[in-house]
């Protein structure tokens, strides 16, 4: 199906903006303003197709409806949790010089205080049927408590995330 | 539609086109790019600043409305920004993502593409 898509270059590295009409009309564009010509490095820069490292998980109802995101998790520095209702929607991952996210992450929602990654573990869980992801402090784990589900530990691979509004999903692949 | 030319200093951006109301988002001092998509398209963008997270973006979100936000390195400038669309124009299936490139880091922000 990725074939039916292809890449369009809006902007190099002179982008000063980005400009976009109501995506709701006919003829919907989205382009980008740049500050001079001559800043430009005229630097060619292949693109990247997106690519999914899993397949669409099987509660997904409606594909036009799920989101991918993914990191790696080596170099790790950091991470901060988005959280709603006590389930995290997604993860700021802090590499030192740059960042990334995965899943939804959104400054109108509560942000965690930052957390080494190996102080911190993901759970799948389902709430009201829908999985859904928790943050589990891998401090806080006694022996006795230990979750019957396994905790995703932030040390190596890749994170995959994919999501909709209401449900999430997390997986960590190895490096390729 | 008309856009400030190559080499001139900051003009007011105008949209001469009739009827056609652009949405701006500037991208200097960009701590971070916030992207709203329903359906798998994009429906709004903006940018953030260190220190000026813009909630009010969220408020024009409404409940279906999935927002992804992509941190910026601030020691690096975008090198190139491209979007995911149908190879066929005539389809208007929207833009399904985002690619921003940096030196450090590479950001793809994918609705599912169909």
């Amino acid at each position: 199906m990725q074939s039916e898509l292809e890449l369009e270059s809006i902007a190099d590295d002179s982008v000063k903006a980005l400009y976009y009409s109501d995506p709701w009309l006919p003829g919907f564009i989205i382009g980008a303003q740049p500050y001079s010509k001559w800043l430009s490095s005229n630097h060619e820069i292949s693109p990247q197709f997106p690519v999914y490292r899993t397949p669409l998980p099987g509660f997904a109802t409606y594909a036009y409806n799920m989101y991918y995101s993914e990191a790696p998790l080596e170099d790790l520095v950091s991470i901060q949790a988005c959280m709603d209702n006590g389930y995290c929607l997604g993860i700021l991952l802090h590499y030192g010089n740059y960042s990334k996210t995965v899943g939804q992450y959104r400054c109108d929602r509560e942000i965690s205080d930052l957390y080494e990654p190996n102080c911190i573990g993901l759970l799948q869980v389902r709430h009201e049927g829908k999985p859904q992801i928790r943050l589990q402090v891998l401090d806080e784990i006694s022996p006795q408590s230990e979750p019957a589900d396994p905790i995703l530990r932030l040390t190596h691979g890749i994170l995959v995330w994919w999501h909709s509004k209401d449900v999430s999903s997390v997986s960590i692949v190895p490096i390729s | 539609m008309l856009l400030p030319q190559h080499g001139q200093k900051d003009i007011p951006f105008t949209a001469p086109r009739k009827d056609l109301l652009l949405h701006y988002v500037p991208l200097q001092h960009a701590s971070a790019i916030s992207l709203a998509f329903t359906s798998g398209r994009i429906t709004a963008v903006t940018s953030h600043q260190q220190g000026n997270p813009q909630r009010c973006f969220y408020d024009e979100a409404d409940s279906d409305t999935i927002c992804m936000y992509c941190p910026l390195s601030m020691n690096e400038r975008i090198e190139a920004i491209w979007v995911l669309r149908h190879k066929n124009k005539n389809i208007n299936l929207g833009i399904r993502s985002l690619v921003v490139s940096q030196t450090l880091l590479y950001m793809k922000v994918v609705g599912l593409p169909k």
